[in-house]
């Protein structure tokens, strides 16, 4: 009798045979499959997000930032690692990362957009995270040069704009009002050296010597790479002219010392109250507000006495870029998903507000809602950032940013041409003819594999 | 009895004893000894230093980018770097730094080692002090260095002007020249200790002899040195030369730090440059191309300097 002789089975524990076969056999079934997947199964695992971003020159950014990670690992019940690390060791860290496929999750990517072509492959799609964003903050400033290939691989993340920041009180001793132009802050730059104050932009192997002379080179009509972005055009009369003009603010305007500057060396000169203007971001007036500067000599703080008007026009453009810095998402991560519902977490409109106003708008966001931000308002040194926003364009303008532009900007060829010659070490055509050849070599040898 | 009995049991257990004596002697025997201990050395040498050497040629000799392992392009990539002007500037300016740098190194790192060599009194603190340079993290020495020399507010430039020793600051960085000068000055003071401690040995180990028969001869300091010192320490010196040339081509922290390259790529040396197109840029196999690109000329300069030191030897 059937049910006889299953009550005569004999049971540890209460357990029958039957129940003891099916969950050891489930359990066998599920440890193979968890060996064979290499993956915890979704019950033990622990969600951690990770994410590598660069210290900004404003600590309070990373602070919100953090601030924003953590409250949205809470909310999803995700562990959440921001790490941060100095914007020079980045370069480093992803083509690591890159060449592991291992790593963190999120990356800063930058300065410029150069990266979403140099690791195309490695960018995980953020076509839908862009079409979220943008209608929610008013639109992409230039959704167009945003694009490579076509596709979002990264989301232009801030830019620090680069106005000029100016000494009122020395302006006011050298009965200058209002300079508007580069040519205005050459007559300046010599009057200013005359008294121990002069002009200064770095002409070194820097970023802001590839953003202050890529500038000049704008304003005066020139560039490197035709929109086509195959074409070299640096070797035109508009070139030669600006490079004439900085000859001249080299060689009457500044001191030598430029050669060497590094990204902080113009920071450093206005706020030790030797350079009568630097065309820089606002990181200068911040660090100075914050450590309460003085100007030398005096109890007056250097702070009061500085201003930010708009970036200098030439005679033919007002143009300026900046560094590009972008967010993006390697497509190696296991938490793609998690990644991409972080990001719309954070470009928001009350996060992005939050952020913008925590950076005191040093890091201003690529979306038109937020170059209207009330920081811009709150201060009269941020009048003109919003105004230099609209005439940043990418470092490769007019041509497309790829892997080639980055390059140029890396070994910071524009830089070198222009000091080249303004050192006189080389003619201007001298200069140029190098320049053109180091250019067509970086397009060439980017153009050889698909 | 027990005795015997334990004879007996010794003759039973017999084959398996000699078998496992065979197995002792084959384990103890000098050829498979020999191979155990050299083997951690082998494999370390196959992981840390062959694969990533083989790799590295394999990188110059392809169009790989990060994240690519490339195809394979034969020579393209040191054709290219010929035709490219920041190639042949850090080519002149390797050459230029690493000649500046290892001159300097053996004339007064031979001094230093003399000096060493003379003192009695604290000896040992003395000795231990003069390596510090060496011991030092290289980035925090040379930021350091950066700070002394840097455009605004240079210690070094301060210190003279107070002196009334110059009347403006002498752009130690800016100047191209002074840039050179200084990136050598860095490498000099970092590899000056390795020199003096090293040639320092080898002046220890000439027998005293041969200096107290010269004197007797008359010879005076300069002969005993020229004729003496100098010829004896030859083997030493190739060796620490060698080595440093090998150290000082591959040079990175120093002017990475001082100056990036800059100005006007006056300091870019290999390591820089391969960093800048293999990290930077992406473009890997370009970046293998400038690191491996004196390989070849450094391979026949090792091979005839250690037949120098061979030579040498022998003749000691």
């Amino acid at each position: 009798m059937p049910t006889v002789h299953a009550e005569s089975v004999p049971r540890v524990r209460g357990v029958s045979r039957r129940q003891f076969l099916r969950v050891t056999g489930a359990g066998a079934t599920g440890l193979g499959a968890v060996l064979a997947s290499g993956r915890a199964p979704a019950i033990a695992q622990t969600r951690e997000l990770t994410f590598l971003t660069i210290a900004s020159f404003v600590p309070d950014t990373d602070k919100e930032l953090k601030r924003q990670f953590e409250e949205w690992g809470a909310k999803n019940k995700v562990k959440v690692r921001l790490d941060i690390i100095a914007h020079l060791q980045l370069q480093t860290k992803k083509a690591a990362e890159v060449q592991a496929r291992s790593g963190h999750d999120l990356t800063a990517l930058g300065p410029g957009l150069g990266d979403a072509d140099l690791y195309y492959d490695y960018l995980a799609d953020l076509n839908d995270i862009a079409g979220d964003v943008a209608p929610k903050n008013g639109g992409w400033l230039s959704p167009n040069d945003y694009l490579i290939r076509g596709k979002w691989k990264l989301l232009p993340w801030w830019q620090p704009p680069f106005p000029m920041a100016v000494r009122t009180d020395l302006l006011e001793q050298l009965g200058e009002k209002s300079p508007d132009t580069w040519e205005d802050w050459l007559r300046i730059g010599k009057k200013g050296k005359a008294i121990g104050h002069p002009f200064g932009t770095a002409m070194g192997h820097s970023g802001d010597a590839n953003v202050t002379l890529l500038s000049i080179l704008w304003s005066y009509g020139g560039s490197y790479v035709a929109k086509d972005g195959n074409r070299i055009t640096i070797n035109s009369k508009e070139t030669r002219q600006a490079m004439e003009f900085v000859k001249r603010l080299y060689t009457e305007a500044m001191d030598p010392e430029v050669l060497a500057w590094d990204d902080s060396s113009n920071n450093r000169c206005l706020n030790a109250g030797k350079c009568i203007a630097i065309h820089n971001p606002i990181s200068a007036y911040e660090s100075a507000k914050k450590d309460k500067v003085l100007v030398p000599g005096t109890q007056k703080e250097i702070a009061e006495v500085i201003d930010h008007i708009h970036t200098p026009r030439g005679p033919v453009d007002r143009k300026a870029t900046t560094g590009f810095w972008c967010v993006g998402v390697w497509n190696f991560s296991k938490n793609i998903d998690l990644a991409k519902d972080f990001l719309r977490y954070h470009f928001q409109p009350e996060n992005q507000n939050k952020w913008v106003e925590a950076g005191h708008g040093f890091n201003m966001p690529f979306l038109q809602n937020l170059t209207k931000h009330a920081v811009y308002k709150s201060d009269k040194q941020y009048r003109f950032i919003p105004e230099v926003a609209k005439v940043t364009v990418p470092p490769s303008w007019p041509g497309p940013t790829s892997a080639a532009s980055q390059q140029v900007w890396d070994l910071y060829i524009v830089p070198d041409m222009f000091a080249q010659h303004a050192t006189g070490k080389m003619t201007a055509d001298q200069a140029i003819a190098w320049a053109e050849k180091e250019m067509q070599e970086i397009y060439a040898g980017r153009k050889k594999r698909p | 009895m027990q005795v015997f009995g334990g004879d007996v049991a010794k003759l039973g257990e017999a084959p398996e004893e000699a078998r496992r004596r065979g197995l002792f002697d084959a384990l103890a025997g000098d050829t498979p000894v020999a191979y155990a201990l050299v083997a951690p050395a082998f494999f370390l040498l196959l992981f840390l230093v062959a694969y990533p050497f083989v790799l590295s040629l394999w990188f110059s000799l392809s169009d790989a980018r990060v994240g690519d392992t490339g195809t394979f392009v034969g020579l393209e990539n040191f054709r290219r770097l010929l035709g490219s002007g920041i190639f042949l500037q850090t080519l002149q300016n390797s050459i230029v730094f690493t000649a500046a740098a290892l001159s300097l190194k053996t004339v007064f790192g031979m001094a230093l080692a003399l000096l060493l060599f003379r003192i009695v009194r604290f000896k040992k603190i003395i000795r231990g002090a003069v390596l510090l340079p060496f011991i030092v993290p290289t980035a925090l020495s040379t930021l350091v260095w950066w700070w002394m020399f840097e455009p605004l507010y240079s210690v070094v430039n301060w210190t003279l002007k107070s002196l009334h020793v110059v009347q403006r600051d002498i752009p130690w960085l800016p100047d191209p020249y002074l840039a050179m000068f200084t990136v050598v000055l860095v490498n000099t003071w970092r590899g000056l200790p390795f020199f003096a401690i090293t040639i320092l040995a080898g002046l220890v180990a000439i027998p005293r002899e041969m200096y107290e028969a010269a004197e007797c001869d008359g010879a005076r300091a300069a002969g005993r040195f020229w004729y003496i010192t100098v010829p004896l320490l030859k083997p030493v010196l190739a060796v620490v030369i060698l080595f440093s040339a090998i150290f000082t081509l591959a040079d990175f922290n120093i002017v990475y730090i001082l100056t990036k390259g800059g100005p006007i790529n006056m300091t870019h040396l290999f390591a820089t440059y391969s960093f800048v197109l293999g990290l930077q840029s992406g473009q890997i196999g370009q970046g293998a191309a400038v690191s491996l690109f004196l390989f070849p000329i450094l391979l026949v300069v090792v091979f005839f300097q250690l037949q120098m030191v061979r030579r040498a030897t022998t003749y000691e």
